[in-house]
C-alpha cells in the first residue's frame, strides 16, 4: 500500500502551478499511473527475479526520497512539467525487470502501453519517459554506457523538456537507492539467494548513502560485522573480508564515476563536487578499536596526477594492510 | 574527613590539580589515543564517565607537567587547548534579545571565540614564558598586526592577550546592552577573524616547529544551537592540518550536527566518535581492565601497592559459598553434556548457572547476599568511572573515620568486605529515595508523574529480574532490556520516560546487533546500583530481555507486573563474546 512521499507533495504543489485542467490531468495521470505500477507491477517482480535486490514501491519511494535529497531545497529549477516526468519516470524505469533483469531498461513501452491503455494522448509521454527512464542504466546502440546523451531535449504537453536533466536526476537517484532496505537478513541468512548474489545482499546490508547537498558531497558509509572462521575474516554468510573489500572499492567508484558522469548532463547535480566514504568495522558486536581516515574523491585535478585506485590514493586501504590491521585487532579482542 | 587523603576522589574533573589528573588518569584500555591525532573527536558518555578528565590529561598544562616528571622534553606536537563551555562567556544570552537570525548567530559565535581565544591564551602561554625574546617580539608584531589589537607592551604577551580580549567582551557587551547593533558588528570576532590567525600566528614560532593544535571542547551540549552549527561548520572543514576539534558532549541526544550553512557534519566521514560509557564487561574486558588500573593507579597516590582485587577483598564466606556452587554446576554440566566435543556448551553452563545457584539456594528468608570484592564493584558501576569511585570513595571513609589518629598515618590496606556491603546496600537504597524525593525537581522536564512511573518501571524490572534469577532457565542473569512491538502511540508515552531516566543516569542506553543479522537495536541497562537493595545479583550476564512496548508502558502507568514465562524472550549469544 503506497503512501503519500515528500516527491508527491512536492509533486502536487508543482502542479498547482498550472491552470486547470492541465493540473488536474496531470495529477490524475500522475496517480493512475503510480497505483497501476504500484500494484499491478513491482509486487510482481521478485516471481520473475527473486535474486534481485529489492525492486518493490519500497525501492521507488527510496529513489523518490534520493531524488528530492540530489534537489534539495531548489523548487524552481524544474518545471511542473518535468518534474511530472521526472515521477512518471520514476514510476516505469523499473518495470521491465518483470520480464527478466537483463536489459530491462528496454523492456518498458509494453507495460507502459498496458498501464496507459495505448491512449493517443500519451505519445508524447511514452516518447519522454522511455527516454528518460530508459537511460538510467544499460548501453547505447554504438555499445558504451552514455546513455544520456542520447535523451536530448523533449517536448511534453507544449513544453520544453531539459531530458538529459530528467534522465541524470534518476539514474543518480536510482544509483544512490542502496541500503540494508533493499535486502532480507532472514533470506539472506537462510540461504535463499543464489551463491553468486549473496555478495549484493549483503553490500545492500552494509551500505549506507547521504547524500549532502549543501556540502557538495555524497557520502558512503559501510558496517561490517567481523566474524573469525577458521583463522579467516569474514562479512557473514561466509563472504571473505577481502572479498567485500575489493567489492566496496569497486562500488566506490563505480559511484563516484555514476557522480561525475551525471553531473555532467545536469546542472541541478553540479554542486556534488565530492564522494567520500567511511568504513566501520564491528567484531561480536562491539566497534573496533580500530580508526581509519575516510576515503575522499573529489573532483579536483592537479595537473601531472596520474589516475589511482582506492589502494594508491590510501595505503591504509591496501586490502593486505588493511585485513592484516583487522585480524590482528579482532585477535586483540576476543 | 581529610578529603585530600582519600585516593577515590570523584569531584568534578575540572576542580582538580593537574598534577593530580596527571597522576591519576589511566591511558590504556580505551580509545582517548585518538585524541592525539588530526581527527576531529566527539567523545560522548553521560556525567562522570571520564570526559573532562580526558581532554584535561591532552592539555598543555598536564601534558607539559608529564614531561616535567617523566624527564623528557616536551616536544609540543599536539597542543591540546582545554576549553571549557560552561562559562559566562558561553552562557551569554543577549542572541535571545534579537529577532534576527542572522544577527543571533554572530552574537553567538563572537563569545564563544572570544572564549576559545582565551583559553589559547592561557594555554599556549604556560609554554611561551620562557620564548626567546626575538621570537616574542616578532609574535607580538604580529598578533598586533593580524589582529588588530592593541597589546598592553609592559606584561606578557599571552596575559596582554587575555587582557584584549576581555577588553573587547566588554565593548562588545556595552554595544549590545545600547543596542548599538551596527557596532557590535564592526567588531565582532569570527572563528576565521581571530582564532584561526591566532593559531597560525603562533604556529609560525620556530621553537614550537609547525604544532597540531587540539582544541578540547568540554560540555558542549550547554553550546546553543547557533554555537553548535557554527562549531559543526568548523568541524567541516577539510584541510586539518593546523587545528582539530575534540568534542566532548554528555547529552548527545541534545547535541545537533547542523552546520550553519544548513549541511551537517557526518561520523567518519568528519568526526571520530568514542563513546566513553562501554557496554558491560567482564573483568577481561577493556572496562574491566580500566578499572581495575585506575583503582590501583589511586591507591598508589596514598603509597599502597596492593592489587584492587586485595584492596577489596569479597566476603570469605560469599568466596566459597561462590566456588561450592561452581562445583555442583561443573557436575551437572559433565552430566548433561558428556560429549567431549561440548566443551564449550560445559563452560557455558558453568558460567550461567554456578552464581544463580548461590542466589537460588539461599534461604528465602535470609539477608541480602554480602557485596563485596572488586569484581562486584566493578559491576556494580554499570561502565561509568564515577559509578565505581563514588562507592570506593565513601568505603574509604567509612574505615578512616574509624581510625585512630596513630593508625592514620599509616596507608590503609584493605577495605573489610562488610563495609564495603553496607556501604554498596546503602548507597543502594538512597538512589531509589532518591527517585522517589528527588528525581522531579532535579532533571529538567520530569514531572512528579513521570518520576512515579519511573520508578515503578524500574520496580517492576526489579520484580522481573529477580524473578528470571531464581526461576528463568534460559539467561536467568539478565539485567539488560530491548523493547519490542513499539508503536507510535507507545513511543510517545515511553521515550521520554526513558530519556528522563537516561538523563538521571538510572538507565543507559546501547546499541547492538538485533536478532536480525545486520541490524543494530538499542537496548537498555538500569544502573546496577538499584540492585543490591533488591537482592540481585549485580554480576549479570551479556543477554537481555526483549519486553514488549505495552509491557513496558503498563508496567510504568498502572504499575502493572511484566508477565513471566519459562519461554521469555532472551537474546544472548550474541553478547557472550565478552565472557
Amino acid at each position: 500500500m503506497w503512501s503519500d512521499q515528500p516527491f508527491d507533495t512536492r509533486l502536487k504543489l508543482k502542479l498547482d502551478m498550472l491552470a486547470s485542467p492541465t493540473r488536474d490531468n496531470l495529477l490524475g495521470d500522475y496517480l493512475s499511473a503510480r497505483r497501476y505500477v504500484t500494484e499491478e507491477i513491482v509486487k510482481n517482480i521478485p516471481r520473475s527475479e527473486p535474486d534481485l535486490t529489492d525492486h518493490s514501491e519500497a525501492h521507488l519511494a527510496d529513489v523518490m526520497r534520493r531524488i528530492c535529497d540530489l534537489i534539495g531545497s531548489d523548487d524552481s529549477y524544474l518545471s511542473p512539467h518535468e518534474f511530472y516526468l521526472l515521477g512518471i519516470s520514476v514510476l516505469f524505469h523499473d518495470v521491465g525487470n518483470l520480464h527478466g533483469r537483463k536489459e530491462h531498461n528496454k523492456k518498458i513501452a509494453d507495460i507502459y502501453n498496458a498501464a496507459r491503455n495505448n491512449e493517443d494522448r500519451f505519445h508524447t509521454e511514452r516518447n519522454a519517459v522511455l527516454s528518460i527512464a530508459g537511460a538510467h542504466t544499460g548501453s547505447t546502440m554504438s555499445g558504451n554506457e552514455d546513455t544520456v546523451k542520447n535523451v536530448t531535449i523533449l517536448t511534453f504537453d507544449g513544453s520544453r523538456i531539459r531530458g538529459q536533466e530528467l534522465a541524470a536526476l534518476l539514474r543518480l537517484g536510482d544509483e544512490l537507492a542502496e541500503g540494508p532496505h533493499r535486502t532480507s537478513a532472514y533470506l539472506l541468512n537462510h540461504h535463499s539467494y543464489k551463491p553468486e548474489n549473496v555478495i549484493y545482499h549483503r553490500y545492500a546490508s552494509s551500505v549506507e548513502h547521504r547524500i549532502d547537498r549543501v556540502d557538495g558531497r555524497i557520502a558512503i558509509t559501510y558496517t561490517l560485522d567481523l566474524e573469525l572462521k577458521n583463522g579467516n575474516l569474514e562479512v557473514g554468510n561466509g563472504i571473505k573480508i577481502d572479498d567485500m573489500l575489493r567489492f566496496c572499492y569497486a562500488r566506490i567508484v563505480k559511484l563516484d564515476l555514476e557522480r561525475r558522469y551525471c553531473k555532467f548532463y545536469s546542472n541541478m547535480l553540479s554542486v556534488f563536487k565530492e564522494t567520500s566514504a567511511y568504513f566501520n568495522f564491528y567484531h561480536e558486536g562491539h566497534p573496533l578499536d580500530f580508526e581509519i581516515e575516510p576515503i575522499v574523491i573529489s573532483d579536483i585535478v592537479i595537473p601531472g596526477d596520474a589516475i589511482k585506485t582506492i589502494e594508491e590514493r590510501y595505503e591504509s586501504y591496501g586490502i593486505e594492510h588493511l585485513v592484516s590491521a583487522l585480524s590482528q585487532e579482532c585477535g586483540r579482542n576476543l | 574527613m581529610n578529603n585530600h587523603a582519600n585516593p577515590f576522589e570523584y569531584e568534578q574533573a575540572t576542580t582538580f590539580a593537574p598534577s593530580f589528573v596527571r597522576d591519576v588518569f589511566i591511558e590504556d584500555h580505551n580509545f582517548t589515543r585518538f585524541i592525539q591525532s588530526n581527527r576531529n573527536v566527539f567523545l560522548l558518555g553521560e556525567r562522570g564517565s571520564g570526559k573532562s578528565m580526558t581532554l584535561l590529561y591532552n592539555s598543555i598544562a598536564v601534558q607539559a607537567l608529564k614531561s616535567e616528571t617523566e624527564k623528557t622534553q616536551a616536544t609540543f606536537d599536539y597542543l591540546g587547548i582545554y576549553v571549557p563551555c560552561n562559562t559566562t562567556l558561553f552562557h551569554k544570552k543577549e542572541h535571545e534579545l534579537v529577532s534576527n537570525t542572522e544577527l543571533a548567530g554572530i552574537i553567538s559565535e563572537h563569545f564563544m571565540v572570544i572564549g576559545i581565544a582565551f583559553a589559547i591564551a592561557k594555554g599556549v602561554g604556560s609554554i611561551l614564558k620562557d620564548i626567546d625574546k626575538v621570537d616574542n617580539d616578532r609574535l607580538h608584531e604580529e598578533l598586533v598586526y593580524v589582529l588588530g589589537a592593541d597589546l598592553l607592551p609592559n606584561m606578557p604577551l599571552m596575559q596582554a592577550l587575555e587582557a584584549y580580549l576581555q577588553r573587547q567582551s566588554r565593548l562588545s557587551q556595552e554595544h549590545l546592552n545600547a543596542l548599538q547593533l551596527d557596532e557590535f558588528r564592526r567588531q565582532a570576532f569570527t572563528f576565521t577573524s581571530l582564532v584561526h590567525p591566532l593559531l597560525t600566528s603562533i604556529a609560525r614560532l620556530p621553537s614550537l616547529a609547525k604544532p597540531h593544535f587540539l582544541i578540547l571542547l568540554d560540555d558542549a551540549h550547554d553550546l546553543n544551537v547557533y554555537q553548535m552549527s557554527a562549531l559543526n561548520s568548523w568541524i567541516g572543514y577539510r584541510d586539518r592540518s593546523l587545528f582539530s576539534f575534540k568534542v566532548a558532549v554528555a547529552d548527545s541526544v541534545k547535541y545537533q550536527y547542523r552546520t550553519a550553512s544548513g549541511g551537517s557534519i557526518l561520523e567518519g566521514h568528519d568526526f571520530l566518535t568514542i563513546d566513553l560509557e562501554r557496554p558491560f564487561q567482564s573483568a577481561n574486558s577493556d572496562f574491566g581492565k580500566l578499572a581495575k588500573d585506575l583503582v590501583e593507579r589511586r591507591l598508589s597516590k596514598i603509597n599502597v601497592d596492593v592489587s584492587a582485587e586485595d584492596f577489596f577483598p569479597a566476603s570469605n564466606e560469599f568466596q566459597s559459598s561462590i566456588e561450592r556452587c561452581k562445583l555442583a554446576a561443573q557436575k551437572e554440566a559433565d552430566s548433561r553434556y558428556p560429549d567431549p566435543q561440548d566443551q564449550k556448551k560445559r563452560r557455558d553452563y558453568v558460567y550461567k548457572y554456578s552464581r544463580v545457584k548461590y542466589f537460588r539456594e539461599r534461604d528465602p528468608k535470609a539477608n541480602l547476599p554480602p557485596y563485596s570484592g572488586f569484581e562486584t564493584l566493578a559491576h556494580v558501576s554499570t561502565g561509568v568511572i564515577r559509578n565505581l569511585l563514588r562507592p570506593c570513595y565513601w568505603m574509604y571513609d567509612a574505615v578512616y573515620s574509624t581510625l585512630s589518629e596513630d593508625d592514620r598515618k599509616h596507608p590503609m590496606k584493605s577495605i573489610p568486605s562488610d563495609v564495603q556491603s553496607k556501604v554498596i546496600r546503602a548507597q543502594s537504597e538512597q538512589l531509589w529515595k532518591w527517585i522517589q524525593s528527588s528525581l522531579a525537581s532535579t532533571i529538567d522536564n520530569c514531572s512528579l508523574e513521570d518520576a512515579r512511573r519511573i520508578h515503578r518501571l524500574l520496580d517492576n524490572l526489579a520484580n522481573l529480574f529477580r524473578e528470571r534469577l531464581l526461576r528463568a532457565n534460559s539467561e536467568p542473569r539478565a539485567l539488560a532490556f530491548s523493547i519490542s512491538a513499539m508503536t507510535e502511540d507507545l513511543s510517545s508515552n515511553i521515550m521520554p520516560l526513558l530519556d528522563i531516566a537516561r538523563r538521571a543516569q538510572l538507565l543507559y542506553f546501547r546499541s547492538g546487533p538485533a536478532k536480525d543479522d545486520g541490524r543494530r537495536e538499542t537496548y537498555y541497562i538500569p544502573n546496577r546500583m538499584l540492585w543490591p537493595i533488591r537482592g540481585l545479583d549485580v554480576v549479570g550476564q551479556h543477554a537481555r530481555v526483549s519486553i514488549q512496548a505495552r509491557e513496558i508502558w503498563a508496567a510504568a502507568a498502572n504499575n502493572t507486573a511484566f508477565p513471566f514465562t519459562e519461554m521469555d524472550n532472551v537474546q544472548g549469544d550474541l553478547f557472550d563474546a565478552e565472557v
